[in-house]
């Protein structure tokens, strides 16, 4: 084998120590944080309190509700905004339906805070902003996250066998059941590699919930950002990041998103080019 | 004998090719003659393919050396060998274009220069080949295989057949010591692939370089080649002429793969005289034991129909197919059944007399008489061999002997011998493993690696896990790659003790 | 009666499409607008004005944190382009479990919410005590980059005709010269769009940057973000006219490659035909 394969193999030897210094290392050193706290001298103590601290906090427990909360509204609007416009535009027939959807992702290309800031200032103008975060919040995150919805249902749709709803009504299947019982169910990958990319950034995107929620708002995102920031305390945002891989694996186990292909679930807008 | 040989090109010396712990080829040797072409024949999975690549440098053996003009080049990377190959799919550049393409090797080839300086010493120096001489060995290329013009176009644009042809003037423009083709045609449909046949063939001519062929295609190997290997499991089964194949197979694996074959089990009661079919036949082949077991092959062309009285076996018709030339027609004899070509044409029940030429009748050594395993024997007096555990008789070993009631041997001098682990040789007849599809039945179980229709009943060769292999007749008709237990009668197990235990 | 049916479905189709792309776009248009106008402050009057895209040219501040964006963007992307083809190579060349283990590893950022990587990132510069330097802020936005020009790569590794290379190296070229001249452009669509993905990321990035960034380094996001945060009201109208440049000029590139990849199928069917 000397020569032949040996030299291709080698290639991967850069990315792989970059993902084991990059990547691998600091995911360890989150865990080792998130139970561990610091004496004067600076050394690192185990410890569970930053796990007791969290899950006795009313306050950051309900941080964690109100993130739930929104990233569940925000996927749910996301889904049922964005379904309509994949299904039109993969299965309506019409010519050069590339174009249209082109036209959907092209915000994507602008810079996200410039568009979270374009819209704060629509918001402004109809008197949202500063009345009513909550709907501000999410009103930015569906604004936000819609396109990393409508790609993977369009390929789904797409990818669809137009005979296979030919087949249901030649079976005698009346539009809605057709939807119901082909249509659903075969877009379902669609659907849930969609929730897996809105759900998560819905939950720690705090660039939208501080533009457009007055800084009234306190997602998981922001309270890593603050005791990263404010307080120089990265233990209690190791925990908190902690819990959200939690939440991530939990939503990947529901989605399936294990079992997916890696070219499948090409996360967020991987397909966008 | 070998040794005699001159002119060989390429040379492998007891190749061994494995994939972890699969054994692709195994102990494969074989030399291929200056300008012949050879071809390796073999259903998918033969080995045929893995041997092409190690010639062409893709796979290293695991043991055993690879020659090319007596020099052992078995650690050679493929660019480093005077060896061109054309691909299965033809494996063309799509960004290249047609020109491009076939001068790809010339543009990487250096050639030794020799020039006179000023003061009239010679010095050579490496140098690539010009444009001018590439774009001229790219034009005659491009006329051996009928494209001349071609260099612009794209090979998106080119069919299956312009491809292939592509595909063997990017090969044969660096004019190679020996010319690799693995399933050229396997892609083309059957009049083009016909019409390759003859173009490649007169190509081998004109160039006068060797030719290695890989096909599955028994008539494309048979039509094209000067010797033909045929391989099966990755052990080479016969070489020879095209003609000594067909007519003079050496094994029933050989006469089922080429051409169509009857296949019965028979004896030689005594030289020229073979029985099958349940009756005594004239042959013309010698040099058997006496009652040996044979395998007998008759070709479907060469059995004649006569009236029934006149016949040596007396048949009834039961299928006539029309084939253009001839008509495809099977009869029973008895239980058996036999396939015959003629250009009669029969009607479905009518009696007909079968007669055969002694010369027609090629008789075989038999592969597999008995199945031999090593064995040993395990504490519940039960005998492991084969991947598998059956019950056995052990009294067998020590004539007069008895187990006692703890299950220990006593002998007829009432010695009391304990049997574990002793090594034994396990014989087991073809005819007395029977196979199920319930795991739990059997001793042993595997998948169906080969069937041989044989007449009047089946030859499987059933694989374990482990790589052991069992062979068994059977009127049952089982599929390949299905499933089986192997069950094993008590009394059909042969054991015995193993010459260096046995005192 | 039928053609009526579909006329309405169709109908009330592109009403949908139309309403959910004016919803996206009006943020957009109405910060176009706006710029053009001579007001601090959208709402209060103006009158049509360029003075905003002066003041925007001769501020030394954001052009410089504009080019900043842009070389960092340029920067990392062709960083991880290289990083990430040649691992890429290596991952699909590799022994399966290494192929899978870098596979699985290289998911991590991809599935992670950015938040956490961006403090597991910060985590590992302050353990190895280094201040957060340009090096710290490439290394962000290789994380998140290198991960996407894997997943465009590998795809076109794997519709690659594997006998390609060893054509190559039938025909006399080294394993190095089959790498650069067969794999390199068969895999080229892949790496192209792996840099474009790239430098998309970068461009977009705010969190990742935020926690990565020498204090006096800002790109758009980081300077946008804070603009916005502390409502500097010398700053936002200068953003306006920046959202609107950068706006156009996405258009106008989009619309230059729809162009141009509309003339290469043509000539690609005209070639067949």
């Amino acid at each position: 084998m000397t020569g032949l394969r040996f030299s291709r193999k080698q290639l991967c030897i850069p990315y792989a120590a970059f993902l084991v210094l990059f990547v691998v290392i600091p995911m360890f050193l989150i865990l080792l944080y998130a139970f561990t706290g610091e004496d004067e001298a600076g050394n690192l103590y185990f410890s569970f309190s930053n796990f007791l601290n969290f899950f006795s906090s009313t306050s950051k427990l309900q941080t964690l509700g109100v993130s739930l909360t929104i990233a569940f509204i925000t996927t749910f609007f996301c889904l049922v905004i964005a379904y309509p416009v994949a299904y039109i535009l993969a299965r309506s027939g019409w010519k050069r339906t590339y174009v249209l959807l082109l036209l959907f992702i092209v915000p994507m290309w602008l810079n996200f805070v410039l568009r979270i800031t374009a819209l704060r200032e629509l918001l402004n103008i109809i008197g949202f902003l500063g009345n009513y975060d909550y709907v501000n919040t999410i009103i930015g995150m569906v604004y936000d996250f819609l396109p990393f919805m409508i790609l993977p249902l369009y390929n789904s749709l797409q990818k669809m066998d137009n005979s296979l709803l030919e087949a249901a009504n030649d079976l005698g299947a009346g539009p809605v059941h057709t939807f119901l019982h082909v249509t659903l169910p075969l877009s379902m990958p669609g659907i849930l590699s969609g929730i897996t990319m809105v759900f998560m950034p819905s939950m720690t995107n705090y660039v939208v919930s501080e533009t457009l929620g007055n800084s009234n708002i306190t997602i998981l995102g922001k309270m890593i950002e603050e005791y990263f920031s404010t307080y120089d305390d990265m233990h209690m945002g190791s925990l908190i990041s902690i819990i959200l891989l939690v939440i991530i694996f939990i939503t990947m186990l529901v989605s399936g998103g294990f079992k997916q292909n890696s070219d499948e679930s090409s996360a967020r807008g991987a397909n966008l080019w | 004998m070998e040794e005699k040989v001159k002119n060989k090109i390429i040379e492998l010396i007891d190749v061994t090719k494995k994939y972890d712990d699969t054994v692709v080829i195994e102990n494969v040797s074989l030399y291929v003659k200056k300008g012949e072409f050879i071809t390796l024949l073999g259903p998918s999975g033969c080995g045929k393919t893995t041997t092409l690549r190690m010639i062409a440098g893709f796979e290293m053996p695991t043991s055993g050396k690879v020659l090319l003009n007596g020099k052992d080049i078995s650690d050679l990377p493929p660019n480093k060998r005077p060896v061109n190959t054309v691909f299965q799919r033809y494996a063309l550049f799509p960004h290249l274009n047609v020109f491009e393409n076939i001068a790809f090797g010339l543009k990487l080839k250096k050639v030794t220069n020799t020039y006179r300086n000023k003061d009239g010493e010679t010095y050579t120096k490496e140098e690539h080949l010009s444009k001018a001489e590439i774009a001229e060995k790219v034009k005659k290329a491009l006329e051996i295989v009928d494209l001349e013009g071609f260099e612009k176009r794209s090979i998106s644009t080119l069919s299956g057949g312009q491809q292939q042809r592509i595909a063997i003037a990017r090969a044969i423009v660096n004019e190679p010591e020996i010319l690799l083709l693995d399933e050229p045609l396997g892609a083309l449909d059957l009049k083009m692939r016909k019409e390759m046949q003859l173009e490649l063939k007169a190509m081998h001519k004109k160039l006068g370089i060797t030719f290695i062929y890989v096909t599955h295609d028994q008539e494309e190997a048979l039509t094209m080649s000067d010797t033909v290997v045929v391989m099966a499991d990755g052990v080479i089964q016969q070489i020879g002429t095209p003609a000594d194949i067909y007519n003079e197979p050496k094994n029933a694996f050989v006469a089922d793969f080429i051409g169509e074959s009857n296949i019965y089990n028979g004896i030689m009661p005594a030289d020229g005289k073979v029985r099958f079919l349940g009756k005594m036949f004239d042959c013309v082949d010698k040099g058997f034991e006496k009652d040996e077991p044979v395998d007998v092959v008759v070709r479907p062309e060469d059995v004649r129909m006569v009236a029934p009285e006149q016949g040596m076996l007396q048949a009834t018709i039961t299928s006539v197919v029309f084939k253009g030339i001839h008509y495809q027609i099977l009869a029973e004899i008895g239980k058996a059944e036999i396939e015959i070509q003629s250009t009669q044409k029969k009607e479905v029940g009518e009696r007909i007399g079968i007669a055969i030429a002694p010369d027609e009748i090629h008789v075989m050594k038999k592969e597999f008489t008995v199945n031999r395993f090593d064995g040993t024997i395990t504490k519940k007096n039960t005998v492991e061999f084969g991947d598998g555990e059956f019950e056995c008789d052990v009294t067998q070993l020590y004539p007069g002997s008895h187990l006692d009631e703890e299950d220990y041997l006593i002998t007829a001098k009432s010695e009391k011998i304990d049997l574990t682990d002793v090594p034994v040789t396990v014989e087991v007849g073809l005819g007395d493993i029977r196979m199920s599809d319930d795991r739990e039945e059997g001793g042993a179980e595997g998948n169906i690696i080969s069937l041989i229709y044989k007449g009047d009943h089946y030859r499987y060769i059933v694989r374990t896990e482990n790589e052991e292999d069992y062979v068994l007749d059977s009127e049952d008709l089982w599929n390949e790659n299905d499933h089986v237990s192997l069950i094993i009668p008590k009394e059909k197990i042969k054991l015995t003790l193993k010459k260096t235990e046995a005192k | 009666m039928v053609k009526n049916k579909q006329k309405i479905k169709n109908g009330i189709s592109a009403v949908y499409l139309l309403l959910i792309l004016l919803l996206i776009y009006a943020p957009i248009l109405l910060l176009v607008i706006t710029s053009f106008s001579s007001a601090r402050i959208i709402g209060e009057e103006g009158s049509f004005s360029l003075v905003w895209y002066a003041e925007l040219f001769q501020s030394e501040r954001v052009m410089g944190i504009l080019l900043n964006t842009v070389v960092l963007a340029l920067v990392a992307a062709a960083l991880a382009t290289v990083l990430g083809t040649a691992g890429a190579i290596g991952i699909f060349y590799s022994k399966k479990k290494v192929s899978a283990v870098l596979q699985g590893a290289n998911q991590i950022p991809v599935v992670n919410a950015e938040i956490v990587t961006a403090l597991s990132l910060a985590i590992l510069f302050a353990a190895v005590s280094l201040q957060r330097t340009y090096f710290s802020l490439l290394v962000g936005h290789l994380v998140l980059c290198t991960p996407f020009v894997i997943i465009s790569v590998l795809p076109k590794l794997k519709q690659m005709d594997n006998h390609l290379y060893e054509a190559a190296l039938d025909l006399g070229a080294s394993p190095t010269q089959a790498l650069f001249k067969v794999v390199i452009p068969q895999i080229a669509s892949g790496i192209l769009s792996g840099f474009m993905l790239s430098v998309t990321l970068s461009l977009d990035d705010y969190i990742v940057t935020s926690f990565t960034k020498p204090a006096t380094f800002d790109t758009i996001s980081t300077y946008v973000y804070n603009a916005v945060k502390n409502e500097s009201k010398s700053d936002l109208p200068l953003i306006r006219a920046l959202s609107a440049i950068v706006f156009l000029v996405m258009i106008i590139l989009i619309v230059v490659a729809i162009v141009s990849s509309s003339n290469q199928n043509k000539e690609d069917r005209n070639k067949n035909a």
